[in-house]
């Protein structure tokens, strides 16, 4: 500014004398506004005082006098551009000759900005300001794509014309303010999640309809209504009570029991029901005697490892009936087709109790009921189960008869039963046996009882045929009567046994201690007599593979093993009590139990201990109760026990009751009856020594054990 | 008790009876209710109009909102002295019941 208004310099008096305060704006260096200003470092030190810058002159300035510096130029200022051409000659086509243009442009540009603004009250203005209000009501007119279009294009077109004019301020109130050419609006679409329809129908709640009319006589009259009904019962009620109390109760009882009883009655005999119902009391008993089952199985004692010269019993089941509570088991006989199932008979030893009898039929699956019961007038005292047809069961009671049940039956009445007629004994029948088939394949049994007599029963037809057998007369001398007629008095037999290779032999024992060795086709004769103990033998027993010796036992507390060919026992054992059973192991030729009136359980190896037993033990749950029979199953290594309290007690024999003897490696394990019966030769050869072939026999009874 | 119109005055029967009825709270015209809910929705009527004997507006209402908070959404009521219906109810949820002799009240459900 100072510089324009410094145009006029050379009016100015410039002072060159030493006096730097004015200076030429030629000579003045550039940048500097104010004379007096101290220059600013870094720019050139024109103030650099020096003789030939005093008048701050450059060096290469021209050098003119005073009176000419003094001279006055005069300068006119105009507005013309310096710059542009003073006379342009064009030439005009329509004159065809050149000529000059008159006005030339003189505006200089020297700055150019471009704004963003138009005055409101423009005509630009207005007219946008109408654009955009026209473009705004059509929009909220329609919501047309296609309107939208149209302004579109509409203001494109607008901005393309009105390039250097901008948006007014105002446009309607609430109107967005928006760039024109920078504005642009972006939107966005985010995904829509896809939408599903899904419905369901349910089933709709149960309706019913209900209509009536309300008014105050329809209220009135079901109150009387109520009001009679009360009445009646009322009436009723009085009426009731008058009745006899027992006579309703008694009505109400018996049909009501009737019923249930006939449905149910029914239900439980069907046959389908019953098979059902039979299994799911086995599966119950299961249940119940789970870990009975568990041992019974699987149990080994394995304390047997650490004492090898004894063995233990362990007790499973015990088999209780009520009704037989009374009664002594007085036999007990496995069958012979189903290793479960076994039959015990009970009846009563005591000469004076004599009541009823009964035989059970009891499965090892169930031990809780027997399977069948069979309820006789007498007491069964023996029983045995035929070896081919598993069925059929004979029997001897106390009175002396003999029977046949077929225990498949539903009735439980026997199918053959020996009458006074027929040849029943006329003592207590002590044992029965079934034998082979006859040559006229009849079936047929024996019996020995007290009476003396072994009679031989067939089953012929519909009866039952008798044959005595043998009478088991006594060597006392007959007594002499007045008149001379001897009178033959028959001892009395309590048990035999027929020898299982030869089947015509058997031995019986008798109460007067005597085993009688018999055959069948002798009926006079005995064949052989041994004396064998002081009291009534109970039970002879044929060794199951030896077939030459057999035990017996007998109430004088002593079980005897002999040797049919020699008189004196091979082995004595003294129990303690009196003896009521002994009884062979089907798996061993040298093993045997035996068991007694207190209670005990003896279980005897002659393989491992000639004179002790390898087990000796209780096995009654009450004392003072007498063991009367015990018996080996064929398949599984139980004993079965039976008392005169009538349980029924399983044993399960430890291992070291059932060894087979040790074999050195490398040979072959000897099996089946011949090594059984080489085994039991060779403890039989030891016993008899050859020395003393007599002697020793006898002290080796001498030397009894208990 | 017995009345015999022998020993009565005619007139006298219907009002004698009337009265007499008049002192059991209620008579039971039908009930189909579900025996849970029965009992207490008997009850409930019974306090409603009790509490509510000059305003039947009030006693239907009041049941109307206990019943829907106790056993369901959407029960009806109608407690009057004459009126006529026609209705479709959920099984099992209908009380239709007598009141102190001249208010009849129908308790309906209907989903």
């Amino acid at each position: 500014m100072k510089a324009r208004a410094g145009a006029d310099k050379k009016n100015a008096q410039p002072v060159p004398v030493g006096v730097n305060l004015q200076r030429r704006l030629s000579q003045a260096h550039r940048g500097s506004l104010t004379g007096y200003d101290d220059q600013e470092g870094g720019n050139m030190p024109a103030n650099f005082i020096d003789d030939s810058n005093m008048l701050g002159r450059s060096e290469d300035q021209l050098k003119l006098t005073d009176a000419e510096l003094n001279e006055e130029h005069t300068r006119i200022l105009t507005a013309r551009n310096p710059q542009a051409a003073e006379n342009i000659i064009r030439y005009s086509y329509k004159d065809r000759i050149y000529k000059p243009i008159p006005h030339v442009d003189q505006l200089a540009v020297h700055y150019q900005m471009d704004s963003n603004l138009i005055n409101k009250d423009s005509d630009d203005a207005k007219r946008q300001v109408t654009v955009d209000t026209a473009t705004e009501g059509v929009e909220v007119a329609t919501a047309s794509v296609g309107t939208d279009a149209e302004t579109a294009t509409k203001e494109g077109e607008d901005e393309d014309e009105d390039k250097p004019k901008k948006t007014a301020g105002a446009g309607g109130k609430g109107k967005k303010l928006t760039n024109q050419f920078n504005f642009s609006e972006r939107a966005s679409q985010t995904y829509n999640n896809p939408c599903r329809n899904r419905e369901t129908f349910v089933e709709q709640t149960p309706r019913a309809v209900f209509t009536d009319n309300v008014s105050q006589w329809s209220i009135f009259d079901a109150y009387n209504e109520d009001f009679e009904q009360q009445q009646k019962l009322k009436e009723k009620e009085s009426k009731k009570h008058t009745l006899k109390k027992d006579d309703d109760r008694k009505k109400k009882f018996v049909p009501s029991d009737q019923q249930a009883g006939d449905e149910f009655a029914k239900f439980v005999r069907s046959k389908t029901a019953n098979i059902s119902l039979k299994i799911l009391e086995r599966m119950i008993n299961l249940n119940t005697f789970d870990d009975i089952a568990q041992d019974f199985k699987y149990w080994e004692d394995a304390a047997d490892e650490y004492r090898e010269q004894q063995g233990s019993l362990l007790p499973l089941w015990v088999f209780q009936y009520d009704m037989v509570k009374k009664l002594s088991c007085t036999n007990l006989a496995w069958n012979t087709q189903y290793p479960d199932l076994f039959a015990a008979s009970f009846g009563s030893y005591d000469f004076l109790k004599q009541s009823r009898g009964m035989f059970l039929i009891y499965s090892l699956k169930n031990p809780s009921f027997p399977e069948n019961m069979f309820p006789t007038d007498s007491g069964v005292m023996s029983l045995d189960f035929h070896p081919k047809h598993p069925n059929l069961l004979c029997c001897g009671f106390y009175d002396g008869s003999v029977a046949v049940y077929n225990i498949a039956d539903e009735n439980k009445r026997p199918k053959y039963q020996s009458t006074a007629r027929s040849g029943k004994h006329t003592d207590p029948v002590w044992q029965v046996r079934w034998q082979k088939d006859d040559l006229d394949s009849n079936l047929n049994f024996y019996s020995v009882s007290s009476d003396g007599r072994v009679v031989c029963w067939t089953l012929v037809k519909s009866d039952l045929m008798y044959t005595d057998i043998v009478q088991l007369k006594l060597d006392k001398p007959t007594t002499e009567t007045d008149e001379g007629v001897p009178l033959t008095t028959l001892g009395c037999g309590t048990c035999f046994d027929f020898n299982k290779q030869q089947d015509y032999l058997f031995i019986v024992g008798t109460e007067e201690g005597k085993i009688h060795k018999c055959s069948k086709s002798y009926n006079n004769q005995f064949l052989d007599t041994f004396d064998a103990h002081h009291m009534a033998v109970y039970a002879v027993r044929w060794n199951t593979y030896h077939p030459k010796i057999f035990a017996s036992c007998s109430a004088d507390w002593t079980v005897k093993i002999w040797d049919i060919n020699y008189k004196d026992p091979l082995f004595v054992y003294d129990l303690g009590s009196a003896v009521g059973d002994v009884n062979w192991a089907p798996y061993s030729s040298t093993v045997f139990a035996a068991c007694t009136a207190d209670g005990k359980v003896f279980v005897f190896d002659l393989n491992v201990n000639k004179y002790e037993p390898l087990t000796e033990q209780i096995v009654v749950q009450k004392k003072r109760t007498k063991l009367t029979h015990i018996t080996f199953n064929h398949q599984f290594p139980i004993l079965l026990a039976g008392d005169d309290r009538g349980n029924i007690t399983t044993l399960k024999l430890s291992p070291n009751l059932r060894k087979k003897p040790k074999v050195k490696k490398g040979q072959e394990v000897p099996e089946g009856p011949e090594a059984e019966n080489a085994k039991l030769d060779k403890i039989l050869a030891l016993i008899r020594d050859p020395d003393a072939a007599k002697n020793k026999p006898t002290t080796q009874a001498a030397t009894t054990t208990s | 008790m017995s009345i015999h119109p022998s020993n009565i005055d005619p007139c006298d029967i219907r009002s004698h009876k009337f009265t007499a009825l008049l002192s059991e709270p209620l008579g039971n015209k039908m009930l189909y209710k579900l025996p849970e809910i029965k009992t207490e929705c008997m009850e409930l009527c019974v306090t409603a109009c009790e509490k509510f004997s000059q305003n039947n507006e009030n006693a239907a209402r009041m049941i109307k909102e206990t019943m829907d908070k106790k056993f369901g959404p959407t029960w009806q009521v109608i407690v009057g002295e004459g009126y006529g219906f026609f209705i479709e109810h959920q099984v099992k949820s209908l009380l239709y019941m007598f009141f102190g002799g001249t208010t009849a009240i129908i308790v309906w459900k209907c989903a």
